[in-house]
């Protein structure tokens, strides 16, 4: 009964319109339907392919490089959210460091169709996305892809090709922390996050990488510094040497090899605390 | 103190030649005297920081093959804004770190002929291909943009203009750092910006 659905939409998939041939990264618009319900919101993914060795960018990219951007054109009464990033990795490049992706990564962003959507017509959608890839050097790239999807009043199923990849994905999204409470300092050219977890969470954190979505906070190259204390842990971050002024929230993703023994248990979250810019530091652990 | 930052210089030619992990903590620190450095333009000429004591010195990292580099240079951006300031008596140093057989290295003949074929009109295009230079003052990306005041301190470190992007249709939208940096100085006020995150492609040291 599905194949010829998915007869239908695999050439489309498979061959996204205006792919450059010298480009090191392959695109295509995924969506994870095979039908649109009025009123309900679905995802499509961007799925970018780097050749060997070749990198894109994260939402902030570290010290060189580009985010990747996706330009939707949808039907009227349509809306797309942001891109739900995966965490990156970091890259070191020499004296530099980049946060992205190598090989592959799927980009996903919700589309929220109107209600008033007829059924028994399609809908195309229809999105630019921009790149830089680099290798050592760098490379822009740009692909215009267009995906059609029927309109029906049953719950649309899930494209059973690509289920398992967008759950891979999801596992890769960061969440909220819901066990743990963070909170961020900062001591001149010290930034402090204090990570303490309820008493029910049991983990010894291990491999634990900061990635701020904000420039201009961190020093991305200067060693990130975990240390127990009696509640819990404390990230020491390095100041970087654009900062301009103390922001009034920190935004970014925490990653930890061992997870975070939440519910979920993703290996990364994603934090957005107030600054605390006053020092709240116990002066005593200094010595 | 002049005696410690060749000897510095020394063990930073050093470390490069033994791939030895790099001190990345650079001396270029905002408000600060900036570091005096010697380099060889694409005319065989040696420069020294020290010498242009009294004039304001702009440094631009550059890399003529990176993305970013041909947004400011396709557009002429960059041409025009060495062109008016060195005809403000501003030094305008064009540097390119690119290590031998790296993206955007440069012989001193075909540095000559890409300010040529660019109409770039810097005071002059030095060639670090050790890096020295470049580690020297932490330059992370190309564009890369440093200013330093009369009295040899440095004033600003970071991005051209506040759009991180390779599309020239963002320059005309931008807030270019450099071009305000340089005017409140001609106009002996202090930099109202003096750091931002640079953005670009990596230096290819």
């Amino acid at each position: 009964m599905k194949s010829p659905i998915l007869a239908l939409l695999f050439p489309l998939l498979a061959f996204p319109a205006l792919q450059d041939q010298a480009q090191p990264v392959r695109t295509q618009l995924i969506p994870e339907v095979l039908s649109i319900q009025p009123g309900k919101p679905f995802c499509v993914a961007v799925r970018l392919q780097m050749e060997e060795g070749w990198h894109t960018y994260w939402k902030n990219p570290g010290d060189s490089g580009l985010a990747t951007t996706i330009q939707w054109k949808l039907s009227p009464g349509f809306s797309a959210g942001e891109i739900q990033w995966p965490y990156p990795d970091a890259f070191r490049l020499g004296p530099e460091v980049n946060y992205g992706y190598d090989e592959e990564v799927w980009l996903l962003t919700e589309i929220r169709p109107p209600s008033t959507l007829k059924t028994g017509t399609s809908v195309s959608l229809d999105a630019t996305v921009e790149w830089l890839a680099c290798l050592e050097e760098c490379l822009p790239g740009r692909a215009d892809m267009l995906v059609k999807l029927p309109v029906e009043q049953e719950k649309p199923e899930a494209d059973p090709l690509w289920d398992e990849q967008f759950k891979k994905t999801r596992e890769k999204i960061p969440e909220p922390p819901t066990a743990w409470k963070v909170s961020a300092s900062a001591e001149e050219d010290l930034i402090r996050l204090s990570l303490n977890p309820s008493a029910e969470v049991k983990i010894e954190l291990k491999g634990v990488s900061f990635f701020p979505e904000q420039s201009e906070l961190i020093d991305y190259v200067e060693p990130q510094v975990l240390k127990e204390t009696d509640a819990g842990f404390v990230l020491e971050l390095k100041k970087s040497k654009f900062f301009s002024k103390w922001p009034a929230r920190i935004q970014g993703v925490l990653f930890s090899s061992e997870g975070w023994g939440e519910a979920h248990n993703k290996p990364a979250i994603r934090i957005n605390v107030k600054f605390d810019r006053v020092n709240s530091k116990p002066k005593e652990l200094k010595k | 103190m002049k005696k410690t930052t060749l000897s510095k210089l020394t063990i930073w030619a050093f470390a490069a030649a033994l791939m030895i992990p790099q001190i990345h903590a650079a001396d270029a620190v905002i408000a600060e005297k900036a570091p005096d450095f010697t380099a060889t333009d694409s005319n065989g000429k040696n420069h020294t920081l020290a010498s242009y004591k009294g004039k304001i010195v702009v440094l631009e990292w550059l890399n003529h093959q990176c993305p970013f580099v041909k947004k400011h240079y396709g557009s002429e951006n960059m041409q025009k804004l060495q062109k008016a300031y060195t005809g403000k008596g501003v030094i305008w140093l064009s540097i390119i770190s690119s290590a031998p057989g790296k993206q955007g290295y440069c012989t001193p003949e075909e540095a000559n002929s890409l300010t040529g074929e660019k109409g770039a009109a810097p005071t002059a295009v030095l060639l670090d291909p050790q890096g020295t230079v470049g580690k020297l003052y932490g330059a992370k990306t190309t564009p890369h943009m440093f200013i330093i005041s009369e009295d040899g301190v440095l004033v600003y470190n970071g991005a051209i203009d506040d759009i991180p992007s390779t599309d020239i249709a963002d320059i005309a939208k931008a807030k270019n750092y450099v071009q305000s940096a340089l005017d409140e100085l001609l106009a002996g006020k202090a930099v109202s910006v003096a750091t931002s995150q640079p953005y670009g492609c990596s230096v290819k040291y």
